[in-house]
């Protein structure tokens, strides 16, 4: 009997793996947990770039207190490579979060490729910058 | 033949059912083996925490065992909770190359729920970081204010 069933899974999905209800409902909330953080971190680099502006105003007044203006550079920099990736990472955590529900919901495989494909990306980014970090951190830990 | 064993449920199942295969199955592939990489790096990132918090607690207890606790405390905290989120990340990895491997459902639903979960713990640390980054940038805000 266990036979015929697997048997009768193997002809359905060509022996293949299937989104089933469980999977698209765990993929589906999984997606609205990434919709949350999408928000949660445009909000952050928002309140960031706020700060890139005020940074950028004191600077131009003069009144900086950061100390040179060679130090306001490397802020400025410094955020602004921040506002790109970190930029680059929530458009694909947002990708993945509106593609992947709407994928499962009308049976869509290159909406949920497109999903899948953005949740590539931010997985990449995320991994570089977890690494960097990593070596940063056990640099300053030999450092000190 | 064989086919008409089957019911217009399991037909229908599969007709609403997105496949595994071709490009999903090699993006699922390379975001399995980011992962692994991700949560090994969070395991090390784990490590090296425990060190800071070490060194730090050594060098700021002398200062009052208050806060010397406090500092303890707040990164043990915060290197729990990034344990467990390379734990769901690694396991997810790990559950998701099995699924693709041997084409098993159970793996794939699992994967599945780790992902979840990983997103889930993820938004409880950013929430908790959130809380804590206000609480100090108003102290470190109005000192700045006062400098200007």
């Amino acid at each position: 009997m266990e036979n015929f069933e697997l048997g009768k899974k193997d002809l359905l999905t060509g022996g293949g793996l299937l989104m089933d209800d469980q999977s698209a409902s765990e993929w589906r909330q999984a997606a609205g947990w990434a919709k949350a953080l999408a928000i949660l971190c445009i909000v952050g680099l928002c309140i960031m770039l706020l700060a890139l502006a005020v940074v950028f105003l004191y600077s131009s007044a003069g009144r900086s207190s950061f100390g040179s203006s060679a130090e306001t550079v490397g802020v400025v920099i410094g955020m602004l490579l921040v506002l790109s990736f970190g930029g680059i990472w929530v458009i694909n955590l947002f990708r993945f979060s509106n593609n992947t529900p709407a994928a499962i919901n009308n049976c869509d495989p290159l909406s949920f490729e497109k999903g899948i494909k953005a949740l590539k990306t931010f997985f990449m980014i995320s991994t570089v910058v977890s690494v960097l970090s990593v070596l940063v951190t056990g640099i300053r830990i030999l450092v000190n | 033949m064989a086919t008409e064993l089957f019911s217009q449920e399991d037909k229908l199942t599969h007709i609403n059912s997105i496949e595994i295969e071709g490009p999903i199955r090699d993006s699922m592939q390379s975001i399995a083996q980011w992962t692994r990489i991700c949560s090994i790096s969070g395991f090390v990132s784990t490590g090296m925490g425990i060190l800071n918090a070490g060194i730090t607690y050594s060098r700021y207890s002398g200062y009052g065992s208050s806060f010397g606790t406090s500092v303890l405390l707040t990164s043990f905290v915060t290197v729990l909770v990034g344990f467990f989120i390379s734990l769901f990340l690694f396991h997810f990895s790990r559950n998701l190359t099995r699924s693709l491997e041997d084409d098993d459902q159970e793996s794939f639903k699992r994967s599945s729920m780790y992902l979840k979960n990983y997103f889930r713990m993820i938004i409880v640390l950013v929430i908790v970081s959130v809380i804590l980054g206000m609480i100090t940038g108003s102290t470190t805000a109005s000192a700045i204010f006062r400098l200007l």
